[in-house]
């Protein structure tokens, strides 16, 4: 039926403009929310998504509903809206090609059975039982399935499926708060040992100590790490920020942004990656795209349609969320490499697990002074007390050449990428 | 309709949102999207059982009794002992009257009206400009297990400019943000146009703010982001029901200096403003903090049975989602202190503006804040002016430190994110006097 429903969507469209686009999203999920150790929600949801995007001369158009049989509405409103879109060069919506390979965020062994969501819970739970001291707040298990239909007037109609498992859990011992989560396509996760680190985190930083305002060396866990530098360094090498001045990046293609040995790599095809896809929002196969490489600034992303502006090519970095049904500029999987240490390192560093306060970070300069949440001090890799409370203040950019080295293993934190990662001389506000 | 379900409820909405998106002089996108989203709720023997649907069809009679015999279904598995409140206010409070209703302003002239602002803040040294407009049309229906039925409609708009200036390499931001739930905001709005670009200009030559402990004052922007992220977040009903909140068994505890009153109020005429809440409970004025003294939290029908001590009317929930227990219009109460006053009694500190957001912890109770702008103060007067200047403390030693309330009280509105959910708020407060305050900052001066 939806196959019909959406070409006739795309046929009725071309009789008044040049290209259409139609996106159809579904998804099922499951979840249960624990309020302090006891099971408090159990649920379900049903979502289905249409998203019409059109072009007119070079005018983009867009408009999304959740009601299918509405399609017609749609239309008009994302005619309507490419009548007030400025135009740009425009080269046409891609043609179809043969997509190799199964769905990469796949696991037909997912269900949406609620049962395996409370055995989660209870494994997050036993796992929060090894530290006695900390109490749970709240937490949880999900599971979905969903899948996008992406079709054009060139022909195009690529199907993927992707599959969804989640959980997390938030402790506390007396004002000692922990967290922590996982989440995957597959029931790769281990809702224990996640409790057990939740539970750990809120234990071991109880009794913290003051610090002194200084210089330090830290040790920045996955999340933290992410936290920070993840979205800013993501805007920055955004193609739309770039050309229209907004970046801080904007005319560092080819020079060192970083440490030598500082890689960054978009990576959509990455073992276990949650961005992971064959095709972007737009229909564009996905690619990999190395922006950093050895610390050189080596390339920015793109969409079509600021690629066709400024005379680019799509890097496949469409991604649906724009208002009015309008697509973005995204990484798929964001990779950092570099130089692999021993963890955490010799000598003294501020081990820190996550920062309170990351997104305010001033998004055109990269300048920030976060709180630090589950803070340690640590000499020769050995914990000697938690830090009570300290503030980090730096600049994103800087940090970048301040990379001393990575540990071993890197972590998956939504779609970033990157393992423990050591920072030289920074300054900390105790 | 199920006698096995001690209670259940439906909260649908439906409606229409709008964008537009100016970029550098260029209507980027502007469109219409539209929405039917609901959630229903049921509370089996023990806990909740939830179902979420999009699209959902109201005239399908059926549906509401599938989706019921699911939300049973799924509670068997939840062991909470809910209990829900009574809740006897339910009357509907009146939607405020529209000055002008953005339903009967094209799309056209909007991107027009939005271009004028946007195209304002290029002053002298200007290298970009942004605006954007939101609109969200909400159409609201509520029934529950007691027959008690409502609905009314809302229309929330609203604008952000911003100013990009450039200079030696150096770059720097001025943003100006407002959003109405009393119609159309964007007539005779080029001032802040022109606002957002003097200060990214003005930027420029600021410099970076150095950090440590001094003394500070907070403009009403950011006395407000004070407010709802220190003390706001920490008195909701749930973070204290889950033992996630450091003001839990502290009512009756003088956690601030006797010159602290903070009231969180949804029926005040502001962006954060509800006719009726997600549980179909009209709000009213909670004081949270009187004279230093915690007295009551914010509560949903649920949190207040299990905690006590404040309020329902609190619970809010974006379409299709879980109604939390969230704020509304969150205040400081005004002083009597004059601002040249406070800035006086300052003598040597710093003046913290605006807000690029921030972030608290309820539960460790602390709070990490970002200014857009401050002004050193020396010798009684504002001086430099410096950026990049952020505000973290413990909530309990920042509320004792507050020293003087201003006369002149402003609300700010915004969006407040928890539990995935990002919602309408305003928050406000008048010029506050901290005696200590731990000021980060990467300079050096």
């Amino acid at each position: 039926m939806h196959k019909e429903i959406i070409s006739e969507i795309i046929e009725t469209g071309l009789s008044s403009v040049d290209e259409v686009e139609v996106t159809l999203v579904s998804g099922e999920s499951v979840s249960i929310e624990l309020k302090r150790a006891i099971a408090a929600h159990a649920g379900e949801s049903h979502e289905n998504a249409l998203i019409i995007r059109v072009i007119a001369s070079g005018r983009i158009g867009s408009s999304g509903t959740s009601t299918l049989s509405e399609w017609r509405a749609c239309l008009d409103s994302a005619i309507a809206s490419s009548h007030l879109a400025e135009a740009v060069p425009w080269g046409g919506l891609p043609d179809p090609v043969s997509l190799t390979g199964d769905p990469m965020v796949f696991d037909s062994s997912i269900r949406t059975d609620p049962d395996i969501a409370l055995s989660f819970c209870n494994r997050l739970l036993e796992g929060a039982s090894e530290y006695p001291d900390a109490e749970v707040v709240g937490g949880g298990a999900g599971l979905s399935l969903g899948s996008v239909l992406l079709a054009n007037s060139k022909g195009i109609w690529y199907e993927e499926d992707h599959t969804s498992v989640s959980v997390s859990l938030e402790t506390i011992a007396d004002q000692s708060t922990g967290f922590e989560y996982d989440r995957s396509f597959s029931l790769d996760i281990d809702p224990f040992e996640i409790g057990r680190r939740a539970a750990e985190l809120a234990s071991t930083s109880r009794n913290g100590v003051p610090i002194e305002t200084g210089t330090y060396d830290l040790l920045l866990s996955p999340i933290a790490f992410s936290g920070l530098v993840a979205s800013l360094l993501q805007s920055a090498v955004n193609g739309r920020s770039v050309h229209m001045g907004r970046s801080f990046l904007a005319e560092k293609l080819g020079k060192v942004i970083g440490a030598d040995h500082l890689s960054v790599i978009d990576d959509p095809f990455y073992p276990g990656g949650l961005g992971n896809c064959r095709f972007d929002a737009e229909g564009v196969p996905s690619r990999k795209n190395i922006l950093i490489e050895d610390g050189v600034l080596n390339s920015f992303i793109y969409d079509l349609k600021t690629a066709y502006r400024f005379g680019k090519e799509s890097t496949g970095n469409a991604q649906r969320g724009g208002l009015g049904g309008g697509v973005t500029i995204g990484m798929h999987n964001m990779v950092f490499r570099g130089e692999t240490m021993q963890e955490p390192g010799e000598g003294r560093c501020i081990s820190i697990n996550d920062v309170i306060g990351a997104h305010t970070a001033n998004p055109l300069t990269g300048d920030f002074s976060v709180e630090v949440q589950n803070a340690f001090i640590m000499e020769d890799g050995i914990i000697q007390a938690p830090v009570r409370k300290a503030m980090i203040t730096g600049n994103i950019f800087e940090m970048l050449g301040q990379i001393t080295g990575m540990g071993p293993t890197p972590r998956r934190v939504g779609s970033v990428i990157v393992p423990p990662v050591r920072i030289s001389g920074m300054r900390l506000v105790g | 309709m199920d006698s096995r379900l001690r209670y259940w409820d439906i909260r649908h909405v439906s409606g229409e949102h709008t964008g537009i998106d100016i970029d550098n002089g260029e209507i980027e996108s502007a469109g219409v999207t539209f929405f039917s989203k609901a959630i229903i709720r049921a509370l089996g023997p023990r806990g909740w059982g939830i179902v979420a649907v999009s699209p959902f069809d109201p005239d399908d009679k059926g549906a509401l009794r599938d989706y019921l015999l699911r939300a049973e279904r799924a509670a068997v598995v939840t062991a909470e002992d809910v209990v829900l409140s009574d809740a006897p206010d339910r009357k509907l409070l009146p939607v405020p009257p529209m000055k002008e209703d953005p339903n009967c302003v094209s799309l056209e002239e909007k991107g027009a009206l939005l271009m004028q602002i946007a195209e304002a803040a290029k002053v002298p040294g200007v290298s970009n400009t942004r605006g954007t407009y939101t609109e969200r049309v909400e159409d609201v229906y509520f029934l529950d297990s007691s027959g008690h039925e409502a609905s009314f409609s809302t229309c929330r708009s609203g604008y952000s400019v911003m100013a990009v200036a450039k200079q030696n390499g150096t770059m720097q931001m001025g943003y100006v943000r407002d959003h109405s739930i009393d119609g159309l905001n964007l007539r005779g709005r080029t001032e802040d146009g022109i606002k957002a670009g003097t200060r990214a200009v003005a930027l420029l030559n600021a410099r970076a703010a150095k950090g440590g402990r001094m003394r500070a004052v907070l403009d009403p922007e950011l006395g407000g982001v004070f407010a709802h992220e220190a003390v706001g977040h920490a008195s909701e009903g749930d973070l204290v029901k889950d033992g996630a909140s450091v003001l839990k068994d502290q009512i009756g505890t003088a956690i601030g200096s006797q010159i602290v009153t903070i009231i969180d109020d949804p029926t005040m005429h502001a962006f954060g403003f509800e006719p009726l809440d997600a549980e179909g409970v009209a709000g009213s004025r909670t004081a949270i903090i009187e004279d230093g003294i915690l007295k009551r939290f914010l509560h949903s029908r649920e949190t207040l049975a299990a905690v006590g001590n404040g309020d329902v009317g609190h619970a809010r929930a974006m379409p299709g989602d879980l109604p939390i227990v969230r704020m509304s219009n969150t205040y400081i109460a005004p002083g009597d202190a004059r601002y040249d006053e406070i800035i006086e009694e300052c003598r040597d500190g710093i003046l913290l503006g605006g807000s690029r957001g921030g972030q608290v912890d309820p539960g460790r109770g602390v709070f990490q804040f970002n200014a857009e702008f401050g002004y050193l103060i020396e010798g009684g007067e504002l001086t430099e002016m410096v950026r990049d200047v952020s505000l973290t403390g413990e909530i309990l030693s920042t509320l004792h430190a507050i020293s003087l309330c201003g006369n002149d009280l402003t609300m700010h509105p915004g969006y407040c994110g928890k539990g995935g959910q990002s919602i309408p708020v305003s928050d406000g407060s008048p010029h506050l006097f901290l005696s200590e305050a731990i000021i980060g900052g990467t300079g050096d001066a």
